[in-house]
């Protein structure tokens, strides 16, 4: 029980950070949405494990052991430090292209 | 009206000098952006008389374009032209593509290579092609004969709209949407393509293509 109140917990604390950005207006709300859905999801089976587990079973995972558990988390951590990777890439991307435009533009002013 | 033609230029050495000349002649302002080239892209287009504008890193198709478009339109042009530095479009048919902009028909033309007497297309492309404008319609809403051509006009107000994000060949299909968005008025002018054997050399090959069709999708839903 413990563990799932801190995973919502965390959970909560993911999609408030993305609340944050799309109120900072640093993310678009089609971007926000598109990463709040594996958040989401950790959210409903958290909510709700014979959920998941009904739906696992349907696809034939058939588990139950807390190494399970470890192998989960690290899934979760994985995909959170791919998001943050590709934010970060993806806006250091962006001001890499508008650094070189503004020099393109500014050295032709200078001949 | 003052035309500026942008030409979005990678390792072009070869093609551009001519180009560029063949521009002139015309009597438009050639507009390289030479993106990163490592080889002579940027003389050969000064030597021919272009004004060139230097990538110092290759930031891809749309990043350059968009940097050729800005300054023109800072520069006060009225017209916009992109094209090709292959030599796969015709100087000559710049005064049809931009003939509806400039006697303000339409915001922005597109060039196609079905609705004029266009050359032999390979049957494989010509499949892709097809591919791409459904996928075009289905995405933007615009309905075009073609896709992905790189022969454009654009009148200095409808590029001030206009604010492409994409900075590689998805660029494209970005600015289609946009101007779908915006409701500008899109025409499509008929132009030949030469696939000549250097085009298409330099030309991305099929398997490419499909790829910015993804990369086109990612970015439609991660940003």
């Amino acid at each position: 029980m413990l563990i799932r109140i801190a995973t919502l917990l965390v959970v909560a604390l993911l999609l408030a950070r993305l609340a944050q950005r799309y109120r900072r207006r640093e993310m678009s709300l089609r971007r926000i949405l598109f990463w709040s859905l594996p958040w989401l999801a950790v959210a409903v089976v958290m909510l709700s494990p014979e959920l998941a587990d009904a739906i696992a079973v349907r696809l034939g995972v058939v588990t139950a052991t807390g190494v399970d558990f470890l192998v989960y988390i690290a899934v979760g951590l994985l995909f959170y430090g791919f998001f943050r990777l590709y934010i970060r890439l993806d806006r250091a991307e962006r001001d890499l292209t508008r650094l070189v435009r503004h020099i393109a533009i500014r050295e032709l002013g200078d001949d | 009206m003052r035309i500026a033609v942008v030409i979005p230029a990678f390792n072009e050495a070869q093609a551009i000098g001519d180009v560029v000349r063949d521009i002139v002649e015309h009597g438009h302002d050639p507009v390289v952006v030479d993106d990163g080239s490592s080889d002579a892209t940027y003389e050969e287009a000064r030597r021919g008389g272009a004004t060139v504008l230097r990538h110092w890193v290759n930031r891809g198709y749309g990043a350059a374009l968009t940097t050729g478009s800005d300054w023109a339109v800072q520069r006060g042009y009225e017209i916009v032209v992109h094209f090709d530095a292959d030599g796969q479009h015709e100087v000559d048919e710049i005064a049809a593509v931009t003939q509806p902009v400039a006697d303000g028909e339409a915001d922005v033309t597109i060039g196609s290579r079905f609705l004029g007497q266009g050359r032999r297309i390979p049957l494989l492309r010509k499949i892709l092609i097809k591919a791409a404008i459904l996928f075009t319609r289905v995405l933007s809403g615009v309905a075009l004969s073609d896709a992905h051509n790189g022969f454009r006009a654009f009148s200095s107000s409808a590029l001030r709209q206009i604010q492409c994000r994409e900075d590689g060949m998805a660029y494209a299909s970005e600015v289609v949407e946009r101007i779908g968005r915006r409701g500008l008025r899109l025409r499509e002018v008929p132009v030949t393509i030469s696939y000549t054997d250097y085009s298409l050399g330099k030309g991305e090959g099929n398997l490419a293509k499909l790829r910015v069709g993804l990369q086109f999708l990612w970015g439609k839903l991660t940003q």
